[in-house]
């Protein structure tokens, strides 16, 4: 049994609830989070390519979700829809935070200002003045309690302001798992069989701080996690279970490495383990 | 294992962890306990021993709990398997909800079933309950058989095309089958334990 101070804790609750928020706009604004629409772009040329998506600002001591909200919590959806021709790709997640929810039970999300966005193909053909831009936008915001919000955000594409959120935002996305620039060799020990699966990091320059956001199917349980960095090798140790009756994958586990530099800065590494070897040193 | 070795030799820098749960699984035996219910009386599970018995964790503030109450799923799933013999057992670990909190929602909800106080979280660490609401279903052998989200619509939107899991659960229980869906991943509110 795990110990706890007994410190009497009186909490005014603030109930708000279940806010929807239908508006043909731009933005939403629920007291705790403003969703808008944003683009990085302000013409659309034929043929060209855009990225198009929400900006979510977030009140003061407020988190939203990340896609995989840890193990409370609600990842925040945005359903994009353009005209036909338009091809909508997947949503785009920065980098998130990891945030304690309720005396230890992990989160992962966002505090203050974060824009998720999706690469847009524009098609050959298209009559710009024509062209509607509709999202189905929904989040979980949570503080000492939660707050479900959810918007109906309309407009035509041309009056959707260029953000200069954008011009950051490149940077603050994970690289992918075949970037050339990875600082680190992974290899892996354990697996599903073994009940932990061990993540090997091997560094050329000792990172400041290293931090894991395990992304796992629903079918797998993730628990007990512990990130353990000694000079140039970290080592992340998870307890992994597949729950019983629940489809999905569960021979593999992506997950971020998120490494701090130096200078202070949070980067991100997308990485996926097979989880179907057990017990064997894999190297990538 | 020359990783290994290699790793215990090097000096710390730093170590981040996330503590275990103590937790229960499918299959284990239900443990035990005793909590007091809105008017102060003791009860335990052990009172129920030989019935099936459903546990959901519950905190009124949380809106996936608003929700579902606001739309009657828990009342009409303990009504209609109430008459079936199941009993509904509703443990609130909200460290700032108190008895008569409890008694406040149960009477303005006029709840069939006992809402079980406990602030001190020692129940809500026992099941290693996470989120409000995470419902429990435990056999007549006093096993459990199912541990994880109501349902599989945690945004509310699949109106009558949501899968009720524990209405699942619950039928293949008193049919005498095996439960097939055992598990699932909970969603919701982090349960609001006391710090």
């Amino acid at each position: 049994m795990r110990s706890r101070i007994p410190i009497f804790t009186t909490a005014v609750v603030c109930l708000v609830g279940w806010l929807p928020l239908w508006s043909s706009a731009t933005e939403a604004d629920d007291s705790k989070v403003k969703a808008h629409l944003v683009a990085d772009a302000m013409k659309i040329e034929p043929g060209s390519t855009l990225r198009l998506g929400i900006r979510f600002e977030v009140a003061d001591g407020w988190h939203i979700y990340w896609r995989y909200p840890g193990e409370a919590g609600l990842a925040t959806a945005i359903d994009l829809r353009l005209p036909e021709g338009f091809d909508v790709g997947s949503l785009q997640w920065p980098t998130p935070i990891a945030f304690t929810q309720s005396d230890g039970i992990p989160g992962y999300g966002y505090e203050g200002t974060v824009v998720l966005a999706s690469e847009v193909r524009v098609p050959e053909a298209v009559e710009r003045k024509r062209v509607v831009v509709r999202a189905t936008v929904s989040w979980l915001a949570c503080k000492d309690v939660c707050v479900l919000g959810s918007s109906e955000l309309e407009a035509p594409l041309s009056e959707i302001r260029s953000d200069s959120a954008f011009r950051e935002w490149e940077r603050s996305l994970p690289r992918p798992s075949d970037a050339d620039d990875q600082p680190f060799t992974l290899s892996t020990t354990g697996g599903l069989s073994d009940g932990v699966i061990t993540h090997w990091l091997r560094w050329a320059e000792a990172p400041q701080r290293v931090e894991w956001f395990p992304d796992p199917s629903s079918a797998l349980e993730i628990d007990t996690i512990r990130v353990q960095t000694r000079g140039g090798l970290t080592r992340i140790d998870a307890d992994v279970r597949a729950r019983k009756g629940v489809e999905g994958r569960i021979d593999e586990l992506p997950s971020l490495i998120v490494v701090t530099g130096e200078d202070g800065v949070r980067r991100g590494w997308e990485i996926s383990v097979d989880l179907a070897s057990n017990s064997d040193s894999r190297s990538k | 294992m020359k990783l290994l070795t290699r790793f215990l030799v090097i000096g710390a820098v730093v170590t981040v962890a996330v503590p275990a749960a103590a937790g229960v699984g499918v299959g284990d035996t239900a443990p035990n306990f005793t909590l007091e219910d809105t008017a102060g009386n003791e009860v335990s599970l052990s009172d129920y021993s030989g019935k099936v018995v459903v546990l959901e964790w519950l905190n009124p503030d949380c809106p996936f709990v608003q929700r579902h109450y606001k739309d009657g799923t828990m009342k009409k799933l303990a009504t209609a398997y109430g008459e079936k013999g199941v009993v509904w057992l509703t443990v609130n670990s909200t460290n700032y909800m108190d008895e008569a909190a409890n008694a406040k929602f149960k009477a303005s909800n006029d709840l069939p079933y006992t809402i079980l106080v406990d602030q001190s979280g020692e129940v809500g660490h026992l099941y290693d309950a996470k989120t409000t609401p995470h419902m429990y279903i435990i056999n007549g052998e006093g096993e459990l058989v199912y541990i994880g989200a109501i349902d599989d619509d945690p945004r509310g939107t699949k109106g009558g095309a949501a899968t009720n899991y524990v209405a699942v659960a619950l039928d293949e229980v008193l049919a005498g089958k095996a439960v097939t869906t055992a598990e699932t991943k909970p969603y919701g509110c982090s349960v609001k334990y006391k710090k």
